[in-house]
């Protein structure tokens, strides 16, 4: 597909029944994001943002159209080697941290390692540089119950750049946060921006959290406005 | 993925919630302690039958008493018995047994003639405890199994009320290396005759046929001898499941037992992996985001079970391990026979392999489901 961007949609559609209406989620989306770009999309509620995040990270299966990610067609793929592909590809961040209960940090951000063909010292030193980048070392034997919202996300975080993936994807990553962990939150991701080169698409509602992006892609009704 | 990291996340998953974790283990451990009880029953009983085949020995009783505590057969029976052709020796027995015709704890006496009931089965016994066995009256020899029951060492005397009072003096102890007879106290008959107020009078006679001869054409010969009581002559195989199928009903139970065990261990266990996994489908959903396949996550889910079952199934095992080694499930008797209880080898991975397989079914569905969650409404937000 042609494309320079480490992210390329073309006329992605997705539609699904709701009952016997259907409900056009994308409708003919066509977006390019550049390698270490810093994106938001923004919309209202039912707009298809999520839903555009959910089929870059290959997660969801577009109705048609076309979907590259960092050089794979990810309808070409069968879902073990998209799965595998995602390990290495995508790193996701969500909006409730999403942390494993019973794992403690350094536990849930060896997850994804875990796939790998790792040894475990090698793990080990990627946990413990995964950590240390979002400044959660420190509670790296702390299980999540046992840390505030903002360093849940940090975890969270911590875990879904573990694998050093070209792609991060955010979906309203600072929702649950309070102000002041909101802009750390945000701020840590602008610098992993900066200094791993990591794509970031972000899904939020609150253009604060958008101010931090260098781009921002608004959707309204499934298409992209402007 | 390694198998020390799954490991590691299985035991991390199974440890989730110590309430479901004691109450899953514990039903396993009752399961597998019902069943495995159920199992040494059933596999001991048919284990004496398979080991009696090797005995060619001939046992002669009253007509129509097949127990042998109501049979009576007057001493020279066994002298005339003797004198058929293709006997080879025939040996009056005295038996005499705890007032229980079934039971779980029933001690079991033969009153033997002590100059050749070594001619009759292998008995392994020292020589000095032997000699002293055939010279002093009251001496017995007693059975592995059932000195092991009660502590005896040789030397010991001892007075059993449950057998009408009887006393001797423990020669030695001797084994038989598996049969029936390791629970067998041996007694002089004559003394027990006495003891019994009843010499002259036997309840058997224990007969070895000539070698080559056709063991059913001699009980037959037997059965047709002018006596002063009729008699029936059987081999000890047959006799044995006669008196075993006498304890039919206690097989079935079992079976019936271990059958619903199993199938209220799956109804239960499939109920509970079934709500647990359901509170955890969102977990599910991150995992396939992190990039792990749905057989993986299936995997995982079924290793919790079958890793919580399996402990569980452990320690009912060792439970009735216990059991049988403290001699609190000892030994099953019938109309003759006592049969020692065993947990051996083949008991344990019976009864594993029920609880894993139980494991296995209930947690199939579940697994299933966890590895194939729709991932995109398991991580929705706000949910």
């Amino acid at each position: 597909m042609k494309g320079n961007g480490v992210i390329v949609a073309r006329d992605v559609c997705k539609y699904y029944r709701m009952g016997t209406n259907e409900v056009r989620a994308l409708d003919h989306v066509t977006v390019e994001i550049g390698a270490g770009e810093f994106v938001a999309l923004m919309g209202p509620s039912g707009s298809g943002k999520t839903t555009l995040m959910n089929i870059i990270a290959g997660i969801d299966n577009p109705t048609s159209g076309r979907v590259c990610v960092a050089g794979a067609e990810l309808q070409e793929m069968s879902e073990a080697e998209r799965s595998a592909w995602r390990t290495r590809t995508i790193g996701y961040v969500f909006q409730n941290f999403n942390l494993v209960p019973v794992l403690t940090a350094e536990e849930n951000v060896e997850l994804p390692l875990l796939l790998l063909p790792l040894s475990r010292a090698e793990r080990r030193a990627h946990v413990e540089a995964a950590l240390e980048s979002v400044n959660m070392l420190a509670w790296r034997r702390h299980y999540p119950r046992q840390l505030s919202g903002g360093q849940e996300q940090r975890v969270a975080i911590a875990r879904a750049i573990v694998t050093d993936p070209a792609v991060l994807v955010a979906d309203e990553p600072t929702g649950n946060l309070d102000a002041e962990a909101e802009r750390e939150v945000m701020e840590l991701l602008v610098q992993l921006n900066r200094q791993l080169g990591t794509t970031v698409v972000m899904v939020t509602h609150d253009a604060t959290a958008a101010s931090y992006a260098g781009r921002i892609i608004r959707l309204e009704k499934g298409r992209i406005r402007g | 993925m390694q198998l020390s990291s799954y490991a590691r996340l299985v035991v991390k998953n199974a440890r989730r919630s110590r309430t479901r974790l004691v109450a899953t283990l514990g039903g396993c451990a009752l399961a597998a302690l019902i069943m495995s009880v159920c199992m040494v029953v059933d596999t001991t009983l048919r284990g004496v039958e398979e080991r009696a085949e090797a005995q060619p020995n001939l046992i002669v009783h009253r007509r129509g008493r097949h127990c042998l505590a109501t049979s009576e057969v007057p001493d020279v029976v066994a002298e005339r018995i003797a004198g058929v052709a293709g006997v080879a020796l025939a040996m009056p027995v005295v038996y005499l047994e705890t007032p229980c015709q079934s039971a779980t704890d029933v001690t079991v006496v033969h009153g033997v003639d002590k100059g050749l009931f070594m001619e009759f089965r292998a008995f392994s016994v020292e020589p000095g405890a032997l000699e002293e066995f055939r010279r002093v009256r009251t001496a017995a020899l007693v059975g592995e199994r059932i000195a092991a029951r009660y502590g005896w060492r040789p030397g010991q005397f001892v007075t059993m009320q449950e057998l009408r009072g009887i006393s001797f003096t423990i020669a030695g102890i001797f084994t038989t290396h598996g049969s029936i007879y390791d629970s067998v106290i041996l007694l002089g008959r004559e003394f027990l005759q006495d003891t019994l107020d009843k010499r002259g009078t036997s309840n058997m006679v224990l007969v070895k046929p000539a070698e080559g001869v056709d063991v059913r054409a001699l009980g037959a010969r037997i059965d047709g001898l002018p006596l002063p009581v009729p008699v029936q002559t059987q081999t000890e195989e047959a006799h044995l499941s006669t008196a075993l199928a006498q304890l039919g009903d206690l097989i079935e139970v079992s079976r019936v037992v271990q059958g619903a065990v199993a199938f209220l261990m799956l109804i239960a266990m499939g109920n509970g992996v079934a709500m647990a996994m359901r509170d955890r489908t969102r977990e599910f959903g991150v995992l396939r985001t992190l990039g792990y396949r749905g057989d993986q996550i299936a995997g995982l889910v079924l290793g919790e079970i079958l890793m919580l079952a399996l402990a569980g199934g452990m320690v009912g095992c060792a439970i009735t391990q216990g059991l049988v080694v403290a001699g609190v499930l000892d030994s099953v008797s019938a109309c003759g026979f006592t049969v020692s209880l065993r947990m051996g080898v083949r008991e344990w991975l019976m009864c594993m392999g029920v609880i894993a397989g139980v494991a296995a079914v209930s947690g199939a569905a579940p697994a299933w489901r966890a590895g194939h969650v729709d991932v995109v409404s398991t991580i929705r937000k706000g949910d």
